[in-house]
């Protein structure tokens, strides 16, 4: 009796080791996987601190390439910056392939902007510009809109010149957050219609901002 | 006879393509009363049906039932008012 109990005990063990051997394989697998894109990224992250200006010039040959690869590594960050105004008016088909492009550009940012920081002074005010006149080109907002986004630059581009000239209400933290919650609506506005711009404007974010937030610099603009 | 059907057949043409042109500008307006009204940080939705009332200024009626009239004032800025 109790020989014929352990023969039928036997086997459930043999049976879990079977599904630990399982995930080992599994795991050798994965690790590829992770680093390929990594490796991608980097190698797509490490020309545009010094393309960046040529990226805004020639947006869609680098724009393009980025974006799919981009999306699939960060999903989360997009969810932030803008449920609010991108919930209403994007369709949830479209959402889908548009929305992820825009986290992974912010997420990799650091890296992104601190080299531009090291490298070229001069290229933020030309990558403003540039910027700029890519947007009043776009077909993908209205005139309207367009002049409402004017309407709402001039409004931070002045609170930032009454803080360089000491007499602002905000701090300079409340600035950023001013300047980034209106990158983002126009990432919203125009991720669906002019993608490339939407990423550009995205990446050259830190760019932009410290232009803005040097008196010497904005005093050019 | 044949001229006369032929011209029919033409300004039926011209004015099924007019129709499509208004019904496209008014998609175009309607989407950029729709980004516009976003950007100004109101609730809207969608503008399902907009009303010209004069130059750069329409009523816009939007998904979630709300109006708004939006125009460009003296300053040059462009403003929604709730309805």
């Amino acid at each position: 009796m109790a020989n014929s109990h352990k023969p039928a005990a036997v086997p459930p063990p043999d049976s879990v080791v079977v599904t630990q051997d399982a995930p080992v394989p599994s795991e050798p697998v994965r690790e590829p996987v992770a680093p390929a894109p990594a490796t991608t990224d980097k190698a797509q992250l490490a020309p545009p601190p010094e393309t960046r200006i040529e990226t805004l010039i020639k947006p869609q040959p680098e724009v393009t390439a980025p974006d799919p690869g981009a999306t699939a590594p960060t999903p989360a960050p997009p969810p932030k910056a803008g449920p609010a105004s991108t919930v209403p008016a994007a369709p949830a088909t479209p959402a889908k392939t548009v929305s992820p492009p825009a986290p992974a550009d912010p997420a990799r940012k650091p890296p992104a902007a601190a080299a531009t920081r090291s490298e070229p002074p001069a290229l933020p005010p030309l990558a403003l510009t540039t910027l700029e006149q890519r947007l009043k080109d776009t077909n993908a907002i209205g005139v309207f809109t367009k002049l409402a986004l004017k309407n709402q630059v001039d409004d931070i581009l002045g609170q930032i010149r009454a803080h360089h000239e000491g007499r602002g209400k905000s701090t300079l933290a409340q600035l950023r957050q001013t300047y980034d919650q209106l990158l983002l609506k126009v990432h919203d506005l125009l991720k669906n219609g002019d993608p490339p711009l939407a990423s550009a404007i995205m990446n050259s974010r830190e760019a932009i901002w410290v232009v803005l937030t040097d008196p010497v610099k904005f005093a050019k603009l | 006879m044949k001229t006369t059907t032929q011209i029919r057949i033409l300004v039926a043409g011209l004015l099924m393509l007019s129709g499509a042109a208004t019904a496209a500008d008014n998609s175009a307006l309607a989407k950029d009363l729709t980004a516009t009204i976003s950007l100004l940080g109101l609730p809207c939705g969608q503008v399902v049906n907009v009303v010209t009332q004069g130059n750069r200024d329409y009523l816009a009626t939007c998904s979630d039932k709300n109006r708004y009239r939006v125009y460009v004032n003296a300053q040059g800025r462009v403003t929604a008012e709730k309805r």
